[in-house]
C-alpha cells in the first residue's frame, strides 16, 4: 500500500474544515440570498439555450429538430480546421487582436491618466465627451471615412505624405499596411470610450496619497508611476484579461467594410472568412461548431490570462 | 506629513535650502506634464472631432455637393430635408419612444440586478463563491445558438413583447466583473467596522457599499444604456410587431430605403436628398439622445472613497 | 441635498412618461402576443365575416400597414374585403429571422419569401421539402381559377418541388417579353467626346483607343487625376456581363455548347478577358483605385469630370441628370453599346422566368381557405390591373398602341409601392411594369437604349431557368464559386494573369465546387 497513512487526526481536521465552511456559509446566508435573482436569470436565459451546442455534432435540420437530426461527431470541426486558408485566417485574427491589445489598450490608459491632469472641469468634461463620440458612429460610416482618407490620389493621409515629399501609398491595397489601418482606425473609434472605465477607476484613488507624495518630493512622473498606475492596477488587469478572451472576435464588421481581395492575405480574419465563403449560410450546425470553437478558445484565453496575472501581479478575477 | 510654514516656505524642522529647490522642480514638473496633457488631448480631440463634423455636415448638405465630394467640415448647400425626412414620420416617434422605454427601464433593472449580484461574488473568502462566479463567467463565452434561443423565448412566451427587449440582457457578466472589481477595492476596514456594529449584510450593502460605488455604477449605466439603445439584433430577431420597433431598426430601414435607388430615386430626386445625407441624418437622429447620458453621469465620477470614514 | 436627489428621480419619471406616450403614438396599444394583428388604426374597413389575415413579408422599406402611405392597401382591402396585417422582416440578414420563425412553427396566414432575401429560392425549396409548408397545388387548382389562369406554366415549373408546388410565384416584371431586363451599361461623357472629336466606340479596339486618347490628350485638364474608366469591384461583374465580356464570349455565367452547359470560368475567353482588363489596369486606363472604390467614389469621379466612363444602371440616370444640372450644365452622357471584337459581342441577361417572390402558406396557418380566396381575388384581372396601375386617367393613360403612361405625380403617390404587395402575376405584368419605367423620360430613354436599341446584343443565360430544388442542392457551392472566382478576378486584374495561374485557378475551382456545379446543372439541363 503506497498511500500515506491517513491518521484519524487528519480526517478530523478535514471534517472540521468542512464544518467550519458550512458554518461560515450559514452565518452569511443573507449574502447568498442576494445571489438568487442572478442565478435564476442565468440559468433561465443563458444555460437553457446551451442544449443548442449539441447541434455542432450533428447535421442539424431545423425542422427535424435536435432529436431527429443525424449525428456526425467532429465532422464540422475537422472541416473547419482543414478548410483552405484557415490557418492563415487564424493567424491574421490573432495578429490583429494582439495588435489592438498592444496599441489601443495602453492608449486608453494613457488617455485616462492625462485627462486626470486637466483640472479645469468644463474643459475636462468637454474633452471627455468629444473623445468618446467616435464610438457612436457605426463602422459603415467610419469605414467610409477611412477609405476616403486613405485614397491614393485624394486622401488626406497621402496628401500629407506628398507634402513631405513622399510617394503616395495605397494603404488599403497594400499587405504591408492594411493591418495597421485596421488597428489605428479601431483605436480612433474606441480609445475614448475605452478610457471611461479607467477614468472611473482613477476616482477611487485617495487624493491624500498624492498630497503625501508631493511633500515627500515626488515629481509628477513619479506620482503617476507609483500612485496612479498601481491604483488602477486591478482594473487594468481585469480589462486586459477580458480583452484576451475576445481575441478571436477581431473586428469582423470593420474589416468586411475595409478589405478587398488584394489584402485578403493579411486582412482576412475568421469572421470575414466565414461570412465571405458563406460556409455557415443555412448550415446552422457548422455555425454552431464555429461558435463552440471560438468559445473554447476564448475561455481558454481568459483562464490562462487570469492564471498568469495571478502569478505575476497577485491580482486576478478569481 | 511634513509641515511647511506658509510664510517662508521653510519647513519647521529647518531643512531650508533643499526643500526650496525641490519646490521649483515640482512645479516645473507639474507644468510640463500638464502642458503635455493639454497638447496631446487637444490634438486627439481635433482628430476625433473633424471626421465627425464631416459626417454631420453631410446630413445637412445638398445632394449635388455630396455627389461631387465637395463637403468638408461644414455643410455645403445647407438643407434640413434629410433630417426632416427621418424624424417627421409617426414611425420615428414610435420607434424613439420604444427605444427610450427599453433603454431606461432596461438600464435601471440591469444595473440593480447586476450590482446586487456582484456584491456576494466580491466576497471571495465565502465558501462556494468562486464556483458560483465561474458559473457566471462561463456564460460569457458559451451561449446558445440563434435558433435554440429563439425557440426558448418562444416557449417562455416573451416573443413580440416589450419584456424581450429587457429581460434577456438583464445580467451582463462583463459589467458584473467590473463592478465586482470595484467592490473589492473598497477597504475592508470600513466594512468590518460596520459589521462589528452589528449591521446586516444587506444593510451594509445598501448604506455603505452602494454610495461608495457611484463611479462604477455611472460607468455601467453609460455602457448598458449605450448597448440597449443601439441594440439591433435583439429587437430584430424577437419582435415582429411593427409598433414595437426600436430606433436602430427604424434607422436601418430608412437607410436601406434611401439606398434602394431602383425604386425610389425619383422620390429622392424630387426632394433633393441623397442616400448618403439620409444615412448621415439618421446617425444624427440616433446618436444625439444617447450622447447625453455620459455628461449626465459625469457628475458621479467623483472621488467617493476617502480615508476616515471608518466612524460607524 | 434632498431636492438634488429628487430632481434626477423626477427627470427619470418624465422620461418614462414621454417614452410611453411616444410609443403609443402609433394609435393602438401594442398587443401582448404575436397572434393579434399588428396594425395602426387602419382607415379602411373590412367585411364583417372575413377573418383578418396575418402576413410575413420581406422588408421593402415601406410602412406596410399604412393605407395613407400606400393607397394600394386601402384599395385591396376594399376590393377583396379582407384586411391583412403585415409584419416585415428586417433588412439585414432576413434569412436568419425567417428560419427561426418558420422552424418555430409559425401560424402566419401567408409568408412572402421575396427575392430581396438572398437565397430565397433555396429557402423556399428547403422549407417545401422539409414539410414546413402546405401543398398548394390541390388548393389552387380547386379554389383559385385566377391564379391558375394568370400564372404561366414555366413559372410553376420553377417552384415545383417533389412533383408539386408549395408557392404562388410572383414573376419579376420585365419590359421585355422574351428575356429579363438589361440593367447596366458603361456610361460615357458625350460632351467630352465632342471635345476630343471622337465618336462613340462600337468595338473593343475603338474603346481602348478612346481611353488611351483621353489619357494622353487630357481634354478636361485634370493632369494625372484623369481616370478614363472608373469602376468598383462589384462593377467587374456587370462589366463582364453587359459591356466587355461579350467581346470574349463570356457575357453569361453559363453557355449552351452543343447541348451541354459550360461555365465561363473554364473558357479561354475568360482568360483573354482578364488579360485585357489587366492591360487596362496596368496602363492606368482602368482606375487603379478600383479595389477600394465605392459607388460614391466612382460617382464623384464621374460627376467632377475626372472619369470619362463609368458603369451604372439605367435607374441612376435621373439623379445624374440632376447632379450635372447643378454642377456642369454642359455635360451629357450616353450608354455605350456592348463592345465587339472579331465578330463577338453580347450583353448577358437571365430568362424571363425570374421569380420576385414566393407566396407560401405555413403548415400551422389557421385561415387557409380565406387566404387562398384572398390570393385568388387579387389576381382577378380587373383587381390586378387597378392594384398595379391605379385609375385610368387619374394615375395613368393609355396610348393608341395600348402602352401605359404614368400621370405624374399621382401615379407614384397612389401606386409607387404597389409592387411590394404583389402575390402572383398575370400575363399583363410586363406591360404594366413599363408604365413605371416611363416615369422619367431620361430614365426611360436610357432603358430603351439598353434594351431595345442594343436589343440585338442580348444573350440569355440558359442556366437561370433552373428550378429551386436543384438550386437548393448546390447553393453552398455557388456561394463558394462566387467567392473564389471574385478573388481570382480581382487579383488577376490588379496583378496580372498567366496561363499557369489561370490553369491553377480552374483546377482549384473545379475541385472546390466547379465539378459538382457542372454535374448538377447538366443533369438538370439535359433532362428537362
Amino acid at each position: 500500500m503506497k498511500a500515506a497513512p491517513i491518521s484519524v487526526k487528519m480526517l478530523q481536521e478535514h471534517k472540521q474544515e468542512r464544518e467550519a465552511r458550512r458554518r461560515l456559509a450559514k452565518k452569511n446566508y443573507d449574502i447568498y440570498l442576494l445571489l438568487i435573482p442572478g442565478v435564476l436569470f442565468i440559468i433561465a436565459f443563458r444555460y437553457m439555450p446551451m442544449y443548442g451546442y449539441i447541434t455542432a455534432f450533428q447535421d442539424y435540420n431545423i425542422f427535424a429538430g435536435i432529436l431527429n437530426s443525424t449525428w456526425v461527431g467532429f465532422k464540422h470541426f475537422s472541416a473547419l480546421l482543414s478548410s483552405p486558408g484557415f490557418y492563415n485566417v487564424l493567424r491574421n485574427t490573432l495578429i490583429i487582436s494582439f495588435g489592438k491589445l498592444i496599441f489601443t489598450f495602453p492608449l486608453s490608459i494613457l488617455l485616462a491618466i492625462l485627462l486626470n491632469e486637466i483640472n479645469i472641469t468644463p474643459i475636462k468634461k468637454g474633452f471627455q465627451t468629444a473623445l468618446y463620440l467616435p464610438h457612436f458612429l457605426s463602422w459603415v460610416i467610419v469605414a467610409g471615412l477611412v477609405v476616403t482618407a486613405c485614397a491614393p490620389s485624394t486622401g488626406i493621409i497621402n496628401l500629407v505624405v506628398k507634402f513631405f515629399g513622399g510617394e503616395p501609398v495605397s494603404f488599403l491595397m497594400d499587405n504591408n499596411w492594411f493591418r495597421a489601418v485596421v488597428i489605428v482606425s479601431d483605436a480612433w473609434k474606441e480609445v475614448g470610450y475605452g478610457a471611461i472605465v479607467f477614468i472611473a477607476a482613477l476616482t477611487g484613488i485617495n487624493p491624500e496619497l498624492y498630497e503625501a507624495a508631493k511633500v515627500d518630493g515626488a515629481g509628477k512622473i513619479q506620482q503617476i508611476l507609483h500612485i496612479t498606475i498601481p491604483g488602477m492596477m486591478s482594473v487594468i488587469v481585469l480589462m486586459f484579461i477580458l480583452k484576451l478572451g475576445s481575441v478571436l472576435n477581431a473586428n469582423t464588421e470593420q474589416i468586411l467594410l475595409l478589405y478587398n481581395p488584394t489584402v485578403y492575405e493579411t486582412g482576412d480574419v475568421l469572421g470575414t472568412y466565414i461570412y465571405r465563403t458563406g460556409i455557415t449560410h443555412m448550415n446552422y450546425s457548422y455555425a454552431t461548431a464555429i461558435g463552440l470553437f471560438e468559445a473554447v478558445v476564448g475561455s481558454f484565453m481568459i483562464f490562462t490570462g487570469n492564471l498568469i496575472c495571478k502569478r505575476a501581479t497577485g491580482r486576478s478575477i478569481w | 506629513m511634513e509641515q511647511t510654514s506658509r510664510h517662508t516656505g521653510r519647513p519647521k524642522n529647518g531643512k531650508a535650502r533643499k526643500v526650496h529647490t525641490l519646490r521649483i522642480k515640482k512645479s516645473l514638473d507639474e507644468k510640463i506634464v500638464s502642458g503635455i496633457s493639454y497638447l496631446f488631448i487637444t490634438a486627439l480631440v481635433v482628430v476625433m472631432l473633424i471626421p465627425i463634423m464631416h459626417v454631420v455636415s453631410k446630413a445637412f448638405s445638398a445632394e449635388w455637393a455630396i455627389n461631387t465630394g465637395s463637403v468638408g467640415i461644414f455643410p455645403v448647400g445647407f438643407q434640413v430635408n434629410s433630417l426632416l425626412y427621418i424624424i417627421q414620420s409617426k414611425t420615428f416617434i414610435m420607434a424613439f419612444g420604444n427605444s427610450m422605454f427599453a433603454t431606461v427601464v432596461g438600464t435601471l433593472c440591469t444595473l440593480a440586478v447586476t450590482a446586487i449580484t456582484a456584491y456576494p461574488l466580491s466576497m471571495r473568502h465565502l465558501p462556494y463563491m468562486k464556483g458560483i462566479l465561474l458559473i457566471f463567467v462561463f456564460t460569457m463565452y458559451f451561449t446558445g445558438g440563434i435558433i435554440p434561443t429563439y425557440l426558448l423565448y418562444s416557449m417562455y412566451g416573451i416573443l413580440d413583447t416589450r419584456i424581450v427587449l429587457i429581460l434577456p440582457g438583464l445580467i451582463n457578466v462583463y459589467h458584473m466583473l467590473i463592478i465586482k472589481n470595484f467592490y473589492e477595492a473598497i477597504p475592508e476596514s470600513i466594512i468590518e467596522s460596520a459589521q462589528l456594529d452589528g449591521a446586516s449584510s444587506f444593510r451594509i450593502f445598501l448604506r455603505l457599499v452602494v454610495p461608495l460605488s457611484k463611479p462604477v455604477y455611472a460607468t455601467i449605466t453609460v455602457f448598458t444604456s449605450v448597448i440597449l439603445w443601439n441594440d439591433y439584433f435583439g429587437p430584430m430577431m424577437y419582435i415582429n410587431n411593427p409598433n414595437l420597433k426600436t430606433l436602430p431598426l427604424y434607422l436601418r430601414d430608412m437607410i436601406a430605403r434611401a439606398n434602394d435607388t431602383q425604386a425610389l430615386s425619383m422620390l429622392l430626386v424630387e426632394k433633393n436628398l441623397s442616400a448618403e445625407s439620409i444615412t448621415a441624418a439618421a446617425i444624427v437622429a440616433a446618436t444625439i439622445p444617447i450622447l447625453l447620458v455620459y455628461p449626465f453621469m459625469q457628475r458621479h465620477f467623483v472621488k467617493g472613497i476617502t480615508v476616515g470614514s471608518t466612524k460607524g | 441635498m434632498k431636492s438634488r436627489q429628487k430632481t434626477p428621480a423626477l427627470m427619470l419619471v418624465l422620461v418614462m412618461v414621454i417614452a410611453l406616450l411616444c410609443s403609443c403614438a402609433g394609435g393602438t396599444q401594442p398587443p401582448a402576443s404575436s397572434t393579434a394583428p399588428a396594425s395602426s388604426a387602419p382607415a379602411q374597413t373590412a367585411s364583417e365575416d372575413k377573418p383578418v389575415l396575418k402576413a410575413l413579408v420581406a422588408n421593402a422599406n415601406i410602412d406596410w400597414n399604412d393605407p395613407e402611405a400606400n393607397p394600394v392597401l386601402a384599395y385591396l382591402t376594399e376590393a377583396t374585403g379582407y384586411l391583412v396585417a403585415y409584419d416585415p422582416l428586417p433588412a439585414d440578414n432576413p434569412a436568419d429571422k425567417l428560419n427561426a420563425i418558420i422552424s418555430a412553427g409559425t401560424d402566419y396566414d401567408f409568408v412572402v419569401i421575396s427575392a430581396s432575401i438572398s437565397g430565397a429560392n433555396v429557402l423556399y425549396a428547403q422549407y417545401a421539402s422539409q414539410g414546413a409548408l402546405l401543398d398548394l397545388k390541390p388548393l389552387v387548382e380547386e379554389l383559385a381559377p385566377n391564379i391558375v389562369d394568370g400564372i404561366d406554366q414555366s413559372l410553376w415549373d420553377i417552384c415545383t418541388v417533389n412533383g408539386t408546388y408549395y408557392a404562388v410565384p410572383t414573376a419579376n416584371p420585365s419590359g421585355r417579353d422574351d428575356t429579363a431586363n438589361i440593367d447596366y451599361g458603361i456610361m460615357v461623357r458625350t460632351d467630352i467626346l465632342e471635345k476630343m472629336n471622337a465618336k462613340m466606340p462600337t468595338t473593343l479596339d475603338e474603346f481602348t483607343a478612346l481611353l488611351e486618347d483621353y489619357q494622353k490628350t487630357d481634354p478636361m485638364g485634370n493632369g494625372d487625376m484623369n481616370v478614363p474608366l472608373t469602376a468598383t469591384i462589384a462593377n467587374l461583374k456587370e462589366l463582364r456581363l453587359n459591356a466587355i465580356g461579350g467581346a470574349f464570349g463570356v457575357e453569361t455565367d453559363w453557355k449552351d455548347v452543343s447541348g451541354a452547359l459550360v461555365p465561363y470560368q473554364t473558357q479561354d475567353g475568360f482568360y483573354e478577358y482578364l488579360e485585357y482588363m489587366n492591360d487596362l489596369y496596368s496602363k492606368g486606363l482602368l482606375d487603379t483605385e478600383m479595389p477600394v472604390n465605392q459607388g460614391a467614389t466612382t460617382l464623384e469621379k464621374f460627376t467632377t469630370s475626372r472619369a470619362l466612363c463609368r458603369l451604372d444602371g439605367y435607374w441612376a440616370v435621373p439623379s445624374l441628370v440632376e447632379t450635372f444640372g447643378t454642377v456642369s450644365p454642359d455635360a451629357s452622357f450616353e450608354f455605350i453599346q456592348p463592345l465587339e471584337k472579331s465578330g463577338l459581342a453580347g450583353s448577358g441577361t437571365k430568362t424571363k422566368n425570374q421569380i420576385a417572390g414566393y407566396t407560401v402558406i405555413p403548415k400551422n396557418a389557421k385561415n387557409v381557405e380565406a387566404t387562398i380566396d384572398y390570393l385568388n381575388m387579387k389576381l382577378d384581372p380587373e383587381i390586378f390591373k387597378v392594384a398595379t396601375l391605379g385609375e385610368e386617367n387619374v394615375d395613368y393613360t393609355v396610348d393608341e398602341k395600348g402602352a401605359f403612361y404614368p400621370i405624374l405625380p399621382t401615379f407614384f403617390e397612389h401606386r409607387g409601392n404597389a409592387g411590394n404587395y404583389a402575390t402572383g402575376t398575370n400575363q399583363f405584368n410586363n406591360d404594366y411594369w413599363l408604365c413605371r419605367a416611363r416615369k422619367d423620360e431620361n430614365q426611360y430613354a436610357a432603358y430603351c437604349r439598353l434594351n431595345y436599341d442594343y436589343g440585338s446584343f442580348i444573350k440569355v443565360d440558359p442556366s437561370t431557368d433552373v428550378p429551386c430544388d436543384v438550386l437548393a442542392k448546390i447553393s453552398a457551392d455557388i456561394s463558394v464559386s462566387n467567392t473564389v472566382t471574385e478573388e481570382f478576378i480581382v487579383n488577376s486584374v490588379v496583378s496580372g494573369i498567366t496561363r499557369d495561374s489561370f490553369d491553377a485557378f480552374v483546377t482549384d475551382w473545379k475541385a472546390q465546387c466547379g465539378d459538382k456545379l457542372i454535374t448538377v446543372y447538366n443533369e438538370w439541363y439535359q433532362n428537362r
